[in-house]
């Protein structure tokens, strides 16, 4: 882990977890599948940010169909709850 | 079955184990949206559009596919529902083309139409998508678009499952995922029998039959053309549904109507040609019984079968029919005979054929399918048959033309290739064929009158049926698969050597037969094929000749020009021969 301040080390590490997600999303369900991508372009500070952006976590973490999903919206709300900024630093 | 009770919405209903959520909300009245389901065929909970609550459960479940619990408490229509279910709808949409206008689904695309139900009134998602994937529009039947995919796996499921084809997968992973056939290789490139029971349960237009109406229209307005039109047999029974008619209805004489008023010069019917098909068939497998030939003898009339042995039993060829399918016999004969009785230059004659089918507009495509050109010597007749529209293409144009459909007058078809009995008209449903061969044989055998023609036995839509029918002292045994999961299934039992007392065996491509073709109006599901099989079954009983051999016109063009079945030029002009594709 780099150094800097506490919210670059989040940036960091949920990138990090999200390249998981997207790597290990299957294709199989359609909320993992896109919101996956979408969550995607917002860490890039491109896409979608505040409302929507927690209406796409909430879809993934309770629609999808299995833990890849769901852990992958868990991690977009708690992002969103604790460092909203990560998804508009485009940093 | 053990009996559950189960609480819906506040409503509690009593269901049988094993039962799906969903099922058990349609009891008491609740209709849960769902996007990629298919009763039996794709019950995989992809699109996630048909979540519920269930009390004690933190996450949502799919109702197409988790069966219900006892005392289970589901509810089907809160505040997070709906927003999941518009939000899933909207990640879908954000990576829809929105050619909605100019699409050929345009009113009937089950996308669409969830987005009205869901009430969604923007689409505020932007950013990737897989509008760079390119159309696939190598194969003579059936085109791809990718691009309008939505992954719901319904033409994955259909193609493995119940056609046991598996000519597209699922293609790489996560958001890069997407419906074709492997390695990038194109559809043509693959074992891909061009059955078209993907583009009939595709929700959207990712796949499609490939439209030909323009050049039909443009054959009905050259005036050196005389542009005739033959009908298949399960048309009759399919037209009207994409005219609000409740499926099933007896259609013929208004599509006749219809089809004269769009222009054509003479209004003709694949069912004179198929009558043609079971004396040549039925002669073909007496001279099989009595010479010793090939046993069993299996029939041609349905151009994805004929792909799909090709492909998959290549070794068994000889098996199959010699005879063409009834729409090619009907384009050499429209060729030759209907030419030389009329006087019209062969050159001249455009044959199109309405078909429930999309593997049909291969069939016409294939290399060998030219007897008249070879009859006259002639290599300006290009092709038997010229044009094939599927019964959705027809629909179409009738469309665009403005012909009131529902209540067009009642016409009958142009002579000669316009007569045909009750036995033709029943080709368009599973076991027809057979039923029609084996009014015929009987009595060609025998020499008697067959009194009980309805062979209930070889009807409806058990995946694989059979009979036995006592003809001068041999048991003729028979059998009938439809849907090409059943004719693997009869192609192993031959393989295995258990077939070999049987003489006859029929097979039908698609599920229900041609009234479940590939090319028919959208929705065709099982209860809509059984509507039309029961519409088929009351043409055929009110139809004055009902056995094939009795169709004047057919005896009238043995005589003037056939001669007898299985005659040298009944074997030029209407028999074929199989390419070994594996």
């Amino acid at each position: 882990m780099s150094s800097g301040g506490k919210e670059a080390q989040a940036v960091e590490l949920a990138r990090f977890f999200f390249d998981l997600v997207r790597r290990e999303s299957c294709g199989e369900c359609l909320p993992c599948a896109l919101g996956t991508r979408q969550v995607g372009v917002a860490l890039e500070g491109k896409g979608a940010e505040g409302t929507l952006l927690r209406e796409i976590g909430r879809a993934m973490k309770q629609s999808s169909k299995c833990g890849v999903g769901r852990i992958g919206g868990a991690l977009v709300l708690e992002l969103l709850e604790r460092y909203p900024a990560i998804f508009k630093a485009g940093a | 079955m053990a009996k559950l009770t189960v609480t819906i919405d506040g409503q509690a209903v009593e269901v049988e184990e094993g039962t799906s959520i969903l099922k058990a909300a349609a009891l008491v009245g609740v209709r849960i949206p769902t996007l990629c389901y298919l009763e039996n065929i794709n019950e995989v909970g992809a699109c996630r559009i048909c979540v519920v609550e269930v009390e004690g459960k933190e996450d949502f479940v799919t109702a197409c596919n988790t069966p219900v619990e006892d005392g289970m408490v589901v509810r089907t229509n809160t505040p997070a529902l709906r927003a999941a279910r518009r939000t899933t709808l909207e990640l879908i949409l954000s990576d829809h083309p929105m050619e909605c206008l100019t699409c050929v689904r345009n009113g009937n695309c089950e996308l669409q139409a969830l987005a009205a139900q869901l009430n969604v009134r923007a689409v505020r998602v932007s950013g990737a998508t897989h509008a760079d994937l390119p159309r696939d529009d190598s194969t003579s039947g059936i085109v791809r678009d990718p691009r309008k995919c939505i992954v719901c796996h319904r033409c994955i499921s259909v193609c493995a499952d119940v056609q046991t084809v598996g000519a597209i997968e699922l293609q790489g992973q996560g958001f890069d995922a997407f419906v074709g056939p492997p390695a990038n290789l194109k559809l043509a490139e693959t074992r891909c029998v061009q059955c078209g029971q993907c583009a009939l349960v595709c929700p959207t237009a990712a796949i499609v039959e490939k439209d030909d109406t323009d050049k039909v229209w443009t054959a009905l307005l050259d005036p050196t053309k005389h542009v005739v039109v033959q009908t298949a047999p399960a048309t009759r029974v399919t037209i009207g549904d994409m005219f609000g008619l409740p499926p099933g209805t007896p259609v013929v004489g208004k599509m006749v109507a219809a089809l004269r008023r769009l222009g054509f010069d003479a209004v003709f019917d694949t069912d004179f040609a198929a009558d043609l098909t079971i004396m040549e068939e039925g002669s073909e497998l007496i001279e099989r019984l009595t010479k010793g030939g090939v046993l069993p003898q299996f029939t041609s009339c349905s151009p994805g079968w004929i792909k799909f042995i090709e492909h998959f039993y290549p070794e068994f060829l000889p098996h199959v029919s010699t005879c063409k399918s009834p729409q090619q016999m009907f384009g050499a004969v429209a060729k030759t005979y209907y030419a030389q009785r009329q006087g019209i230059d062969p050159e001249s004659i455009f044959v199109v054929s309405v078909m429930p089918c999309t593997a049909k507009k291969f069939e016409a495509e294939r290399p060998e399918m030219n007897a008249a050109s070879r009859y006259w010597n002639n290599p300006r007749i290009a092709r038997d048959v010229d044009v094939v529209l599927t019964s959705r293409e027809l629909g179409r144009m009738l469309k665009q033309a403005g012909i009131d459909f529902p209540n067009l007058p009642d016409e009958e078809y142009d002579e000669p290739l316009g007569l045909s009995t009750g036995a033709a008209a029943i080709f368009g449903a599973t076991g027809g064929v057979m039923e029609a061969a084996l009014r015929t044989a009987y009595e060609l055998v025998t020499g008697k009158t067959l009194e009980q023609i309805d062979f209930h036995a070889v009807r409806g839509l058990d995946g694989i049926k059979e009979a036995v029918v006592p003809m001068n002292g041999i048991n003729v045994k028979v059998m009938v698969g439809h849907g090409l999961r059943n004719a693997r299934q009869i192609m192993e039992k031959l393989k295995a050597g258990e077939l070999k007392d049987y003489h006859f065996i029929e097979i039908m491509c698609c599920p229900g037969g041609c009234i479940g073709g590939g090319g028919q109006p959208i929705p065709t599901d099982t209860a809509v094929r059984q509507k039309r099989i029961d519409g088929i079954y009351r043409v055929d009983a009110a139809m004055p000749y009902r056995k094939s051999h009795e169709n004047p016109q057919i005896k009238k063009l043995y005589e003037e020009f056939l001669e007898k079945p299985l005659s040298h030029k009944s074997h030029a002009l209407l028999h074929t021969h199989y390419t070994p594709r594996n």
